[in-house]
């Protein structure tokens, strides 16, 4: 006598061809004298046939958003062509103009602070090593450091004497990933460390604030949350987390803003273990610079397998990340948090530029202000 | 040779692009996507939808065309355009009625004829039951199902993504969602195919 669960997988492997020979003698002996059996064949393949039309076009929609995708930015004129015989909603241009006005705003604040009575005296780039140990670089990228010396001198007012202070108000940017739908976002601890405020942004997102939600130093994550009034949620994400090991030799790539442009990155795992046998993270060789921290490492199929972390200075092409599932093990320690981490899988079999077409969205620089 | 060359395929005559379309020639698909677009957008959004929803019917509407070509008996008897046109307009027509928003007077961007839905939309009904038993359920059930029977993960490879244990607690696990899809899905399906 076998049960339900048995009976169940004996017909889906009936129903997929995975019986062998004898084995379909006697199932479909079973058959003819169980009208109950027969009818869940039946009912098995639907199913089948159900998750098989249903695979077929979530491959294909994949593939007509890109097209619409390409289609929609090289030619704007798209939208010139539609008319509209019904009178309807026209917010979306004005809630257009309203993001630019404010991103304009924000910049300006961001410069009145910094501009105010001062006198700019150096815009430092420069690295900013967060890890004491040796030859580990954390990085982050340290935008403008501006030196603030302020000298106000009054026309004609005696009292005011010289006055020169020095103040920093520096922006550090990163790299930081969508981990769910709906907007959590991961970027490297040491990026936000001592950020009062964040901010995202990429070519699809001008400028999203975002605050801090939990952070952890050891293994160098922070965890994000779009907090921005305009968001409201991502369209499923393309990609998912890998929570098995990588193998050394695996093609990795990555994806980051060491500058104001996105990069790409390619390379491979190199050894499982990251700076001084860190168990946590991996060596990649993929060259990085400051900027590209919190950056998401993907294999080839588009699995998110690691976060970008730093490099080795005293080594050509040692790169380190985070490995993935140390990543979903911390996320799932969070608590009061429902993060559904990203399980998609729409990346496999794609060429690596249609991937990073379908990827750019995702991938943000992080710009902090202290 | 020019640029455009890559980006734009010379003007064929419809069975080259049917044929190239059954052979799966994706620089065909998006010339046709891309010259059939504004037709359709226009439809919807000249009957109350959004340039969304006029994306979204649209790509519905190429799916069925895409289909329907890979299926070696299916003729198609009229152009291209007349054939989107009026698949497009029905889905859309079939939305605005699932959503109460029917409008008195169809504004025409085209040429519609009148199709054989049951042959055309024979996909439609598992398609929809599936759809929205999917999204029915929650997690982690929605993704292993997704993940086996749609991303040919193997049972291994679910096991290590979720963390279970042992193949044998995800394969309980497995059954027991594919148990309750079942039920909702046929719960549907038969809903559907009977109405």
């Amino acid at each position: 006598m076998i049960d339900k669960r048995e009976t169940e997988e004996l017909i889906e492997r009936y129903c997929k061809g995975q019986l062998l020979p004898d084995e379909i003698k006697i199932f479909e002996q079973w058959l003819e004298s169980d009208l109950a059996l027969t009818k869940a064949v039946e009912e098995h393949q639907t199913i089948l046939s159900a998750f098989s039309i249903s695979e077929k076009r979530e491959q294909l929609r994949n593939k007509l958003n890109i097209i619409h995708d390409e289609m929609e930015t090289e030619q704007f004129a798209f939208k010139a062509p539609l008319k509209k015989v019904t009178e309807e909603k026209q917010p979306s241009r004005i809630r257009q103009f309203y993001r630019q006005y404010r991103i304009i705003s924000i910049a300006a604040m961001v410069t009145i602070v910094a501009v105010s009575g001062t006198l700019i005296t150096s815009v430092f780039m420069g690295v900013f090593s967060n890890k004491q140990q040796g030859n580990y670089q954390a990085l982050s990228r340290e935008v403008e450091r501006l030196k603030r010396s302020q000298r106000a001198i009054i026309n004609g007012i005696n009292e005011n004497k010289e006055t020169e202070t020095d103040n920093v108000v520096s922006g550090f940017t990163g790299t930081g990933f969508a981990l769910s739908k709906d907007g959590y976002v991961l970027t490297s601890y040491h990026v936000v460390k001592d950020a009062k405020s964040v901010f995202l942004s990429n070519e699809k997102f001008e400028q999203l604030e975002a605050t801090k939600v939990a952070v952890d130093k050891a293994l160098d994550l922070a965890l994000l949350k779009i907090s921005d009034e305009q968001f409201k949620s991502f369209s499923e994400l393309p990609y998912g987390f890998k929570n098995s090991a990588a193998d050394p030799g695996e093609k990795v790539f990555t994806l980051g803003y060491p500058r104001e442009e996105m990069v790409y990155g390619e390379g491979s795992v190199s050894s499982m273990t990251g700076f001084e046998g860190d168990t946590s993270a991996y060596q990649v060789s993929i060259p990085v610079n400051p900027g590209n921290s919190g950056g998401p490492l993907f294999d080839n199929y588009g699995n998110l397998i690691g976060m970008v972390s730093g490099k080795n200075t005293s080594a050509e092409g040692a790169s380190f990340a985070v490995q993935s599932k140390q990543i979903a093990r911390y996320i799932k320690t969070i608590e009061n948090e429902n993060i559904s981490v990203a399980s998609g899988k729409n990346l496999k079999g794609l060429d690596r530029p249609s991937q990073i077409k379908r990827l750019k969205n995702y991938v943000f620089i992080v710009k902090v202000f202290n | 040779m020019s640029s455009d060359m890559k980006q734009v395929i010379p003007v064929s005559s419809e069975e080259e692009i049917i044929l190239a379309l059954r052979r799966c020639d994706e620089r065909v698909l998006k010339t046709v996507y891309r010259q059939h677009y504004p037709q359709i957008a226009n439809m919807v959004i000249n009957n109350g939808g959004s340039i969304q929803e006029a994306k979204d019917i649209y790509q519905d509407t190429v799916i069925i065309f895409y289909e329907k070509l890979q299926d070696e008996a299916f003729e198609l008897t009229c152009r291209i355009s007349t054939f989107l046109y009026s698949v497009g307009k029905r889905l859309w027509l079939k939305q605005l009625q699932l959503k109460n928003r029917f409008t008195d007077e169809f504004h025409e961007a085209g040429e519609a004829i009148i199709l054989d839905w049951t042959e055309i939309g024979s996909n439609e009904d598992q398609y929809t039951a599936m759809h929205q038993a999917l999204e029915s359920m929650g997690e982690p059930c929605r993704t292993i199902l997704k993940d086996f029977y749609m991303h040919s993960a193997s049972m291994d490879e679910i096991t290590e993504k979720f963390g279970y244990t042992n193949s044998d607690n995800a394969k309980t696990q497995k059954y027991k969602c594919l148990k309750r899809l079942k039920k909702i899905f046929f719960s549907l399906y038969n809903n559907e195919t009977t109405e």
